[in-house]
């Protein structure tokens, strides 16, 4: 007996991480680039005392049977990649990217992660950096000494002019993933390949269902405030009844204790 | 035998049973194409007793539960996600299963695998005219209209199928929100008439309310049982000591 207790224990649990995902969005409402998560539930295991379609002595066929089921399991965490708004900054170093792509990021152990968050800076020695100061690869050239304007076109194209007056032209590579929601989270707005995501492949922006890149914008996160707050409450009192079902079934197992006195 | 004994002890077995399901519908409140169960009771007469006992003994009905699936479907929330899809009406959608089994379900929560396939949070490919819908990124977004039809980039490549049973009740429930159709008993059959939504998700069927109702009547009716239980045994105890010397 009491399956019950334990099906409600993993309702509890499986609620308890929805909660987890949901304070993560909400923290991360104003951060840059940020996706939102969503987690994905599926039943468990049923069992099946007595199966449908069985005969019975009489000889007839039984219309229903009993299937027990064991609760629920958190099967994904997976996050959601749609466009998030862009607000206007007129910062010259802030890029947006409006539709599919990542900027590639080169990390301390010289692997690449991926971001969304186009708040670049300039370093001391001209290098093109995330606001944590991470070389952004991406096709970027170091900038030379004394830059006067910098203008990025939506097809990737910069043009940086110097106050010698010479110019210094490259163009911005985008990196794309057939599965962006497989990436693996690093912390900092950073997403790392996996064999979920697949390969990342490079282009042009703008070109091939590659996104534009958008000078002095930013991309703000895609948590819908809102929505959260209604998933919390339904997700508080999920908690709320699987626990009442936990107390349930104490009763019915004191009450069995009581039948012998 | 003092047959009240044997009626309150099945019926406890029933009830807890009818616990378990409540607690199962209870803990997947939030999973997405859910289908609730519904317990139901019936007296099943015992014929052995029945013969022995002749006229004059009530015929003896022991309490036998079977649970249900009615096909109801749950609440529809916009998520405007385009990989979220969902069914209005009766129907299924199929995904293939590891050992290529078609399964199943009305959980329209889908991604882009690694090889652009359209598959189930499982990994599980969402079968399209018969077989997986593979959606190439350089193609750009992809659309679904109302009878099920993707596009990309303005071009149809295939239409998502959905499934409807001429006996439901004969589905399997398999792990993972899927139901089985084992040797086609169900009956599984293309549906043309359909209607798919994409944006949208069909959430758990479960109404919190009416299982949180159910669990009082549970749990009365299990104090009862046992109060009924307690009685024979009091009743028996007596007649031991009357009739002992």
């Amino acid at each position: 007996m009491n399956l019950s207790l334990y099906t409600a224990a993993s309702g509890m649990e499986a609620q308890q991480m929805q909660l987890n995902t949901i304070s993560n969005n909400l923290a991360n409402a104003n951060t840059i680039g940020y996706k939102r998560g969503k987690i994905e539930f599926q039943d468990m295991l049923y069992q099946s005392q007595r199966e449908a379609g069985a005969q019975t002595a009489e000889g007839n066929s039984l219309p229903s049977g009993i299937e027990l089921g064991n609760g629920t399991q958190v099967v994904s965490t997976a996050r959601v990649f749609t466009q998030g708004s862009l607000s206007e900054t007129g910062e010259k170093m802030d890029i947006a990217i409006d539709g599919d792509g990542f900027l590639e990021v080169q990390m301390s152990d010289g692997t690449s992660a991926y971001t969304r968050d186009g708040a670049l800076k300039i370093s001391s020695d001209g290098q093109i950096t995330t606001s944590d100061g991470r070389p952004v690869m991406s096709n970027f050239q170091p900038f030379s000494d004394g830059v006067e304007s910098v203008t990025i076109l939506s097809s990737g194209d910069v043009t940086v002019r110097l106050g010698n007056g010479s110019e210094q032209t490259f163009r911005i590579q985008l990196s794309r993933f057939v599965n962006p929601g497989g990436l693996r989270s690093l912390g900092g707005n950073l997403y790392a390949e996996t064999a979920g995501s697949g390969t990342p492949e490079t282009g042009n922006p703008g070109e091939n269902g590659f996104g534009r890149v958008l000078q002095g914008y930013l991309e703000k996160s895609n948590v819908n405030v809102v929505e959260e707050m209604v998933n919390m409450i339904t997700a508080q009192r999920a908690y709320e009844i699987n626990s009442k079902s936990i107390q349930a079934s104490d009763q019915m197992l004191q009450n069995v204790a009581q039948l012998k006195r | 035998m003092d047959s009240g004994l044997i009626t309150g002890a099945y019926s406890l077995r029933n009830l807890e049973d009818w616990q378990s399901l409540i607690a199962h519908n209870l803990a997947n409140s939030s999973t997405v194409g859910f289908q609730k169960n519904t317990f139901q009771v019936n007296a099943e007469p015992v014929r052995e007793m029945e013969r022995t006992g002749g006229k004059t003994q009530p015929q003896t009905l022991l309490p036998v539960g079977t649970s249900m699936r009615p096909q109801i479907g749950g609440e529809m929330k916009t998520t405007q996600n385009p990989y979220d899809l969902s069914i209005m009406g009766e129907g299924y959608f199929s995904v293939r299963g590891p050992q290529g089994q078609v399964l199943y379900t009305r959980d329209g929560e889908f991604h882009r695998s690694s090889e652009g396939i359209l598959v189930n949070k499982t990994g599980f490919p969402l079968l399209a005219d018969g077989g997986p819908i593979e959606l190439p990124p350089e193609e750009g977004p992809f659309t679904v209209a109302r009878d099920g039809t993707i596009s990309q980039n303005g071009e149809a490549i295939g239409r998502i199928s959905v499934y409807r049973f001429d006996n439901p009740e004969d589905l399997q429930r398999g792990n993972g929100s899927f139901v089985l159709d084992p040797d086609n008993r169900g009956g599984a059959r293309l549906a043309e008439d359909i209607e798919v939504i994409q944006g949208q998700l069909e959430m758990s069927s479960v109404s919190p309310m009416s299982e949180m109702v159910s669990m009082i009547q549970v749990s009365r009716a299990y104090e009862m049982t046992q109060k009924l239980i307690q009685e024979n045994d009091d009743r028996l105890r007596k007649a031991i000591e009357a009739f002992s010397v």
